[in-house]
């Protein structure tokens, strides 16, 4: 019970567990008003003592005190209205976003199918109606182009809804890297045919295994490999080198292309964001965002170095699992 | 000659219902539709289809809760059954497949006649 009163006595304290600064402490200027008040009564007590009566004195002193401690009582509750309104708010804003949250999760789910229809409809006309396909083949490609740009974009804005509500699973278990490396490569390679660059995904065979997920993994290879390819120059060569360290492993991706400028680093890893410097029909802006947090829920670290008209590399590192558990990694 | 093979389709989006029965349809099978899950299960109960296509977001009882019905069904324990998702949840996936299933394919990874491709690998 002493303990209770002697912590409610630490102003101090009180004051930073409120969050706002001393003289908007409700407690402090309590303390403030109470000496005021205190010097008031006696000043005019004594005052009072040597040009007035006695009794009036009192009564004046009494008038006084009363008229001070409604003012104190005034203004200490309109420090606790303010302190309570801003609680609220802040309670109200974050239930908002987390609406706003939900609302994008299941927009971006019901977007799915009408966008299945529009894929497989398109397919069966060209199936139904060979003549069709091809007098229309531009048209039937512009509409199947912006369909699979659709369907990649709602995939991704899923994956970042997932990734800001918490509820993204990841699961961390010992993985292979060349396994998930030599998948991403392919598909990678896959996709851009025909394109300026190449990659080079030669890595050193002995590598230790890490932590992590290998469908997530395979997402951020995949991720920074085609970013790698997009932004190279012609006829250069993305490449992908390895580092061991004591406890992680680093992968370096590194392309020969335009480049970041100092302004553009700063916001690379934010949601939406683009490069001005290309003009690409595809790209989502959110591939870095997601990639970020997936390595970060890996317990990996990512970074990177760039310089115009050079290049840039990306650079991530993963918790070894051939050396003794750290704690909080993986199961 | 293969007496007619029958299909089930549970699917709640019409323009997708439509397009898998017009094309099984037309490889001639005998299709049975049904957008909602509690219907779908009385068809599978009373018609015993040779295959089932499920999608696993539909309304009445999803699909997960009802492929664990149909396989606690008698008539239906060991009927085929291709699933159909939106998203490539791994959660969802495991479940789905810990109850038998031929395979589980998200409908934005496949193209129309590739799902016909195994439809057909299913019922052999």
């Amino acid at each position: 019970m002493s303990l209770k009163i002697i912590h409610e006595l630490n102003i101090r304290a009180q004051c930073q567990r409120l969050g706002v600064g001393l003289w908007s402490c409700p407690q402090f200027i309590f303390l403030i008003m109470g000496v005021v008040v205190i010097s008031t009564i006696l000043i005019s007590y004594n005052v009072g003592q040597r040009y007035i009566d006695a009794q009036i004195v009192a009564i004046i002193v009494l008038f006084v005190t009363v008229f001070l401690f409604i003012i104190s009582f005034i203004i200490i509750r309109a420090f606790e209205q303010v302190v309570k309104s801003k609680k609220l708010e802040s309670e109200q804003a974050k239930e908002v976003l987390k609406l706003k949250d939900q609302f994008v999760f299941i927009a971006a789910h019901e977007l799915r199918n009408p966008a299945n229809a529009i894929k497989w409809g398109l397919s069966s006309l060209r199936e139904e109606h060979p003549e069709l396909a091809v007098k229309g083949k531009k048209l039937l490609d512009i509409i199947q182009r912006g369909n699979d740009r659709l369907l990649f974009l709602v995939k991704d804005i899923l994956e970042v809804s997932r990734i800001e509500g918490g509820t993204i699973k990841i699961t961390l278990k010992k993985i292979s890297i060349d396994d998930v490396l030599t998948k991403a490569c392919e598909e990678v390679q896959q996709s851009v045919r025909g394109q300026n660059s190449t990659i080079d995904c030669h890595i050193n065979n002995d590598l230790p295994l890490v932590w992590g997920d290998s469908a997530k993994l395979e997402e951020v290879f995949v991720n920074l490999l085609s970013n790698a390819v997009k932004y190279g120059r012609e006829g250069t060569n993305a490449s992908v080198s390895t580092e061991v360290k004591d406890t992680t492993v680093v992968f370096h991706i590194a392309d020969r292309g335009v480049g970041l400028s100092q302004e553009d680093q700063k916001h690379i890893f934010r949601k939406f964001w683009r490069s001005r410097k290309v003009h690409d029909t595809e790209g989502t802006g959110l591939g870095l965002f997601i990639t970020k947090h997936l390595i970060e829920l890996m317990s990996g670290r990512i970074w990177f170095t760039s310089k115009l008209e050079e290049g840039t590399t990306f650079s991530f590192s993963l918790k070894r699992a051939d050396v003794p558990r750290l704690a909080g990694v993986g199961e | 000659m293969n007496a007619t093979k029958k299909i089930l389709i549970v699917e709640d989006n019409e323009d997708l219902l439509h397009m898998l029965s017009n094309t099984l349809r037309g490889e001639g099978f005998l299709v049975v539709e049904t957008k909602d899950g509690l219907q779908g299960f009385k068809i599978a109960q009373e018609e015993h289809p040779d295959l089932i296509l499920l999608d696993l977001d539909i309304p009445g009882i999803d699909g997960l809760t009802f492929l664990k019905k149909l396989r606690g069904d008698k008539k239906n324990k060991d009927t085929p059954v291709i699933i159909f998702s939106n998203s490539a949840d791994i959660e969802n996936i495991s479940e789905a497949m810990e109850q038998d299933v031929f395979c589980y394919l998200v409908k934005s990874d496949w193209e129309l006649n590739e799902v016909i491709g195994k439809v057909k690998e299913a019922l052999k």
